[in-house]
């Protein structure tokens, strides 16, 4: 039996803004084990971000986490839910047990002080390092992350950095107190693919090495196919399905998913097929639709998905799908699934 | 296909002065595009791809003399644009349009959508010889609405009430308002989701179909390119390393730096038989500003370096002279023996040992030397290596 790390129970946000209530997630249940990389994917909008800020207790005024539980499963056992904390107990997590890196690797970093100085600063903080201590452990975490001479280029200014090198300098921070969780959220978009491969191969390597668990989202298929083991696919503020990544991209079951697949061209084809898009926009978060997101766009939609937001209908022990099709009584029509590989 | 070049780029180059002060001991010039030669046929989709910095945007804006080329021809349909002075522009710019990346920032906010459409057509007097002009443009910019998959309520609306897909199909409609030969697609679907990207590409299919275009589609996104590609350009650093047709070019590519690439492509297909078998490069881009006389990717080619071994007899001898293609660390003390490039002498050579290096990777000469050119290794597949063929045949490693 593996070890859980994470359980996300019911959690809904919002924001309140003049315009209204954004439902950014609209309830969203799923768990992660030790050692497992978690892949959360979706379109701009689909609240996958909204899902990474909500696990760290980040939502920020206008926005607050309205409903749910964020489990945390400590080392030894014990259990915190991350929701009933106080920023001030939160921030005794952050950072030591949870570590997240984001997008853009610059505007994560302060500008005006040296690499040395923010890494020192986050070590300090979370050990009882001395300087002289914690700047030997900067050094070793980012010659462990591939900056090339750690020693003349730790008290550099994040201006001198690549990049690629900022988004090493800030994963090298992240792991730098061993956190049971890293959540990764778009670490590699706003990369080149020849640094993205660099960073993705260093994410696996890492994961393995200090044996953490990582929740990494992105609006990549690709990258979620390269270091994913387990998938989560959102729209609309919902898990529209969830499983290994081998029945995310082999036995899809969600007519979003297929659509998603069926969008991108397959390099592995030798043929020019002609690309099927999915129609339509996606939904508007301030007023959302009352059944199932997807079913306005959906080429299958019944009645009843504009009604009702479909349960999680378990189709394996890991894989789950939010759509009424599989309901037993449903018809089940036989081109919805030829787009599957 | 009509095997007639509807432009030919010859030797374009787009320097952009980066002197900075009144007292700078040297002029810096930023090399964003560096003799770049390529040709596009009527009716065919020229890809051209690369990293960020590659000059693959500013190339595309060179041809339409948003910016000035610095050196060399862009000769459409037969003239030279490069040499036609910016008040003669004008029928040209009708003949290539351009559609943007960013949908939020390339249409005016407070134009409505029949005036974004309507500028071209009335800046280039289109329809002048018209009975009634106002609504010859009415009537037109609702078939260009309709043929982009909008509807005539949306012609007076303004840019920010519709979603960024809707917006780049307006984008579109612009574009093909005053009936372009050649459009310039720089990065046209980057800043969409992926269920909405299709849609796009699929537009685009139709149109060049429809109405005989030529497209320069410029992408980050190889597997958007290759899909839309007939040929494809490959570039880094200002220089373009490879030209082939798009099927060649994915399935035999020859550059180290095409190899590279395409391998570091994230497949979305997880149980890939090419999983593992990828090609990480090692570093980061160098600066574009007064690159030196050498192969742009030589910094990063897995090809470029050589390895020697210290088997006892003549190590010291092998390296002394030569760039020391990697920083060597001293582990303990997190401190570098030899920085990356630089030059062994006989003391960094004897420290080199003295720390007990078995092995050291050092610069290919001929890499660090001489700038390869572009030329044909086989029918319509160009590349620039000084080791393709040792490459290809396997006696570079």
């Amino acid at each position: 039996m593996k070890k859980k790390v994470l359980e996300v129970k019911g959690v809904k946000t919002s924001f309140f803004t003049h315009l209204g209530e954004v439902q950014a997630v609209r309830g969203i249940d799923f768990e992660l084990n030790e050692g497992e990389i978690l892949g959360i994917v979706g379109e701009s909008g689909s609240g996958k971000s909204v899902t990474s800020l909500s696990i760290m207790n980040l939502v920020d005024h206008p926005g607050e986490i309205k409903e749910g539980q964020i489990l945390f499963h400590e080392e030894d056992g014990n259990i915190v839910d991350f929701t009933s904390l106080s920023s001030r107990k939160m921030n005794e997590y952050r950072g030591n047990d949870v570590a997240m890196i984001f997008q853009d690797p610059m505007t994560s970093l302060n500008p005006v002080y040296s690499i040395q100085n923010q890494m020192i600063e986050v070590i300090q903080r979370h050990t009882d390092l001395n300087k002289q201590e914690a700047i030997e452990r900067a050094k070793s975490l980012l010659e462990q992350v591939g900056i090339p001479d750690p020693e003349g280029q730790i008290t550099d200014y994040p201006h001198q950095f690549s990049g690629g090198m900022r988004q090493r300098a800030l994963i090298a921070t992240a792991i730098s107190c061993n956190p049971r969780l890293l959540i990764a959220d778009e670490p590699t978009t706003a990369l080149d693919v020849t640094i993205q491969a660099q960073i993705l191969e260093l994410l696996k390597k890492l994961q393995k090495e200090i044996n953490m668990s990582i929740i990494l989202i992105t609006h990549d298929l690709g990258v979620i196919a390269e270091v994913s083991t387990h998938v989560i696919v959102m729209y609309g503020g919902m898990i529209m399905e969830k499983g290994t990544v081998h029945e995310i991209f082999y036995e899809p079951k969600h007519p979003y998913t297929i659509g998603l697949h069926q969008s991108i061209p397959q390099s592995a084809k030798k043929q020019k097929e002609r690309l099927v898009p999915i129609e339509g926009s996606p939904p508007d978060l301030l007023d959302p639709p009352t059944g199932c997101p997807f079913s306005p766009r959906c080429p299958h939609a019944m009645e009843v998905c504009l009604e009702k937001a479909a349960p999680l209908f378990e189709v394996s022990d890991s894989q789950k799908v939010s759509c009424w099709l599989l309901h037993e009584d449903a018809p089940k029509p036989k081109e919805i699934f030829k787009g599957a590989k | 296909m009509d095997k007639k070049p509807l432009l030919e780029v010859r030797n374009l180059k787009k320097y952009f002065d980066k002197t900075r002060g009144l007292f700078a001991k040297e002029k810096k010039f930023l090399h964003a595009v560096d003799d770049i030669s390529f040709d596009i046929y009527k009716g065919e989709t020229f890809g051209l791809v690369g990293e960020s910095g590659c000059g693959k945007s500013t190339t595309g804006r060179t041809i339409v003399k948003l910016y000035e080329p610095t050196d060399g021809q862009i000769i459409f349909d037969g003239v030279d644009l490069a040499s036609v002075p910016e008040k003669e522009m004008l029928p040209y710019r009708r003949k290539i349009q351009m559609i943007f990346q960013d949908p939020y920032a390339s249409l005016n906010a407070r134009m409505t959508v029949t005036d974004i459409i309507a500028e071209g057509i009335v800046t280039h007097k289109l329809y002048k010889d018209h009975d009634n002009p106002e609504k010859a443009i009415q009537d037109r910019i609702y078939e260009l609405l309709e043929s982009v998959g909008l509807k005539k309520e949306h012609a007076s609306r303004y840019p920010h009430e519709f979603s960024g897909g809707q917006r780049q199909r307006i984008g579109i409609a612009r574009a093909l308002a005053v009936n372009p030969d050649l459009i310039i697609c720089d990065e046209p679907i980057s800043a969409l989701d992926v269920s909405i990207q299709a849609q796009v590409v699929n537009m685009l299919e139709d149109f060049q179909k429809e109405f005989g275009l030529t497209y320069l589609f410029i992408a980050h996104d190889l597997s958007m390119v290759k899909y839309i590609s007939d040929r494809i350009g490959v570039m880094y650093l200002g220089k373009l390393m490879e030209v082939a047709t798009s099927d060649e070019l994915y399935e035999t590519p020859l550059h180290p730096y095409t190899k590279a690439l395409l391998s570091s492509i994230p497949l979305p297909d997880p149980e890939h038989e090419d999983k593992g078998k990828r090609i990480v490069l090692q570093g980061d881009v160098p600066s574009p500003i007064n690159p030196k006389d050498r192969c742009r990717f030589a910094t990063r080619c897995n090809y470029s370096k050589i390895l020697v071994e210290n088997d006892g007899s003549d190590f010291k001898q092998q390296i002394v002279g030569k760039y020391a293609r990697e920083t060597v660390i001293d582990h303990e003390r997190h401190h570098a023996i030899v920085e990356e490039n630089q030059y062994i002498t006989e003391e960094i050579a004897d420290m080199i040992i003295d720390f007990g290096v078995d092995k050291i990777y050092i610069n290919r000469s001929k890499c660090f030397s001489e700038e390869p050119k572009l030329e044909e290794y086989k029918k319509d597949h160009f590349t620039a290596c000084h080791f393709t063929k040792e490459i290809e045949e396997g006696t570079i490693k």
